[in-house]
């Protein structure tokens, strides 16, 4: 037994050493805290586009009669539709700031490269297909706002940059500074827009949607995709090491995108084309600490019980810690098997009630992982049905955790009297 | 002199809880300090830090953030996190404030 807990404490060094160092890389950095820089403009396209869809006839007459109709597709628009603009944005500056360099110039350097790179039409005015820079540009964007970032310090590193007199103020000669690099990432990026014009593709976002998307997206939508990464988060938590935050950058990179799909589809009142999505995978686990802490205030042992005082509210809220590391979850194999399959069995039969259709496809609504109150998370995501389906989530959960909880109560029960007949 | 502590988790919502206990027991005995919680990705956007304190679920960054700074950067124990034991995680930030990292 002893040996046991050795080798898992080993094992949990070397994850927390593997975790360490990916998370030490500057693009997982980058990409995972620069869409989560989105979220406030993602809440004002899906706040928006959720009062734009609600399906009263009263309500929908009053829109078209006030205009705020028009208002609210000219908000969607600035929104979801140019995603891939702000995405660019974020992710160079997040980059450059990682880099210790000025972020603004990065993100302005990032978002003309995406630009040069975007197909365009310039008679009279000038034109972007928002197919480039809505969901599907997201990927772009993002590959862009590091390759394009990364370019720009290394152009820096070099110190290409013209010599000013000695004369010369130090303000004026830093604005010069960044002259030569965006000259080269102008003509960089202009030439590999040409270039690949000249191929079968047409253009880099065809090229990529086509090479990169089209695969990833084939192997993220499905099932197995979503299982696998809920049961790596929970596998990691496990170890004590955050599962959600670790699987995040790979969650940003790959399935948010279908999110921003479908909240596109959602808004222009079209069908939703995807069931797996960001927000479904971490919404979907359902309110597993909600049923925790209705399972552990109803407790015999004292210590189970406080603990379940503690963490109610903020299991409430989807915040787990004071159950991960209090009870502990963490390396006890008594809850092993809950933890890991709590959170699995629930996005599996939800995948399967979408499929036949009792709930509907998220609707894209971003979502922070915590904070948002359950149940009421359900409502946001997918109205009422979804509701009352994360309710249905919330009695399995109760289920899958309610054998391993009641012998772990009467273990600590019996340790609880033997302790006060002493 | 007023300390500075931070603790730093992935959204701040878990080691805000622990910071409002920690404040209580602040007050009880009666000594000034600063005590904030902050998501880990914010954490570079804060000047001044006497101390910073992880919630043990990010302890994987611990490597890397005692990189970038020079001021003692600690995980809280796991036990003393999960039971939200503000009096005790206090006990250990003013103690290496005043003696160092033992």
């Amino acid at each position: 037994m002893i040996n046991n807990k050795e080798t898992l404490m080993s094992f949990r060094a070397k994850l927390q050493k593997v975790i360490g160092s990916i998370q030490s890389s500057y693009s997982v950095q980058a990409v995972s805290s620069g869409m989560m820089m989105l979220l406030p403009v993602m809440m004002v396209g899906s706040i928006v586009a959720v009062l734009n869809s609600l399906n009263i006839e009263s309500y929908q007459a009053v829109l078209v009669a006030t205009g705020l109709k028009s208002a609210f597709k000219v908000a969607s628009v600035v929104t979801m539709n140019v995603i891939s603009l702000y995405v660019v944005v974020a992710i160079a500056y997040k980059m450059a700031e990682l880099h210790k360099k000025d972020g603004i110039l990065a993100a302005l350097m990032g978002l003309m490269a995406f630009l040069f790179i975007t197909p365009m039409k310039t008679n009279g005015i000038a034109a972007i297909d928002l197919l480039y820079v809505g969901s599907r540009g997201m990927i772009v964007a993002m590959l862009v706002g590091l390759f394009a970032t990364r370019f720009y310090i290394f152009l820096l590193n070099r110190k290409l940059t013209i010599k000013m007199p000695e004369s010369v103020p130090d303000f004026v000669s830093k604005s010069f500074s960044s002259l030569i690099p965006a000259f080269i990432i102008a003509l960089v990026f202009a030439l590999i827009n040409a270039l690949v014009g000249l191929t079968e593709f047409d253009n880099v976002h065809n090229l990529i949607y086509s090479i990169i998307q089209v695969p990833l997206q084939g192997l993220g939508a499905s099932l197995a995709a979503a299982l696998l990464i809920v049961f790596l988060a929970e596998f990691l938590w496990f170890f004590g090491i955050h599962g959600s935050m670790a699987t995040s950058a790979i969650l940003y990179a790959l399935f948010y995108p279908f999110d921003i799909a479908n909240l596109e589809a959602f808004q222009a009142g079209q069908a939703l084309p995807f069931i797996v999505t960001m927000t479904f995978i971490n919404a979907q686990k359902g309110p597993r600490y909600l049923a925790l802490s209705i399972l552990l205030v109803r407790c015999k042992s004292q210590q189970m019980k406080s603990l379940g005082k503690i963490g109610f509210i903020p299991g409430c809220f989807g915040i787990s810690e004071p159950y991960k590391f209090g009870l502990p979850m963490v390396l006890n194999p008594i809850l092993f098997l809950p933890l890991i399959f709590a959170g699995t069995i629930n996005v599996g039969l939800s995948y399967f009630a979408t499929l036949i259709g009792i709930i509907p496809r998220v609707n894209g609504m971003p979502l922070p992982t915590a904070g948002t109150p359950e149940i009421i998370k359900g409502f946001m995501i997918g109205g009422w049905q979804m509701a009352i389906w994360h309710v249905v989530l919330l009695v399995v959960a109760m289920l899958v955790y309610f054998p391993f909880v009641h012998y772990m109560d009467k273990q600590k029960l019996s340790i609880e009297q033997a302790a006060t007949e002493k | 002199m007023t300390y500075n502590i931070m603790l730093a988790c992935m959204g701040g919502f878990s080691t805000s809880m622990l910071v409002k206990k920690m404040k209580e027991s602040a007050e009880k005995i009666g000594i000034d300090v600063n005590i904030n919680a902050v998501s880990e990705t914010e954490l570079d956007q804060y000047d001044d830090l006497d101390i910073i304190m992880l919630g043990p679920q990010i302890e994987y960054i611990y490597e890397n953030l005692k990189k970038q700074y020079d001021i003692p950067i600690v995980v809280i124990d796991s036990l003393d996190y999960g039971t939200m034991n503000g009096e005790k995680v206090l006990k250990t930030a003013l103690e290496i404030l005043e003696n160092g990292i033992s």
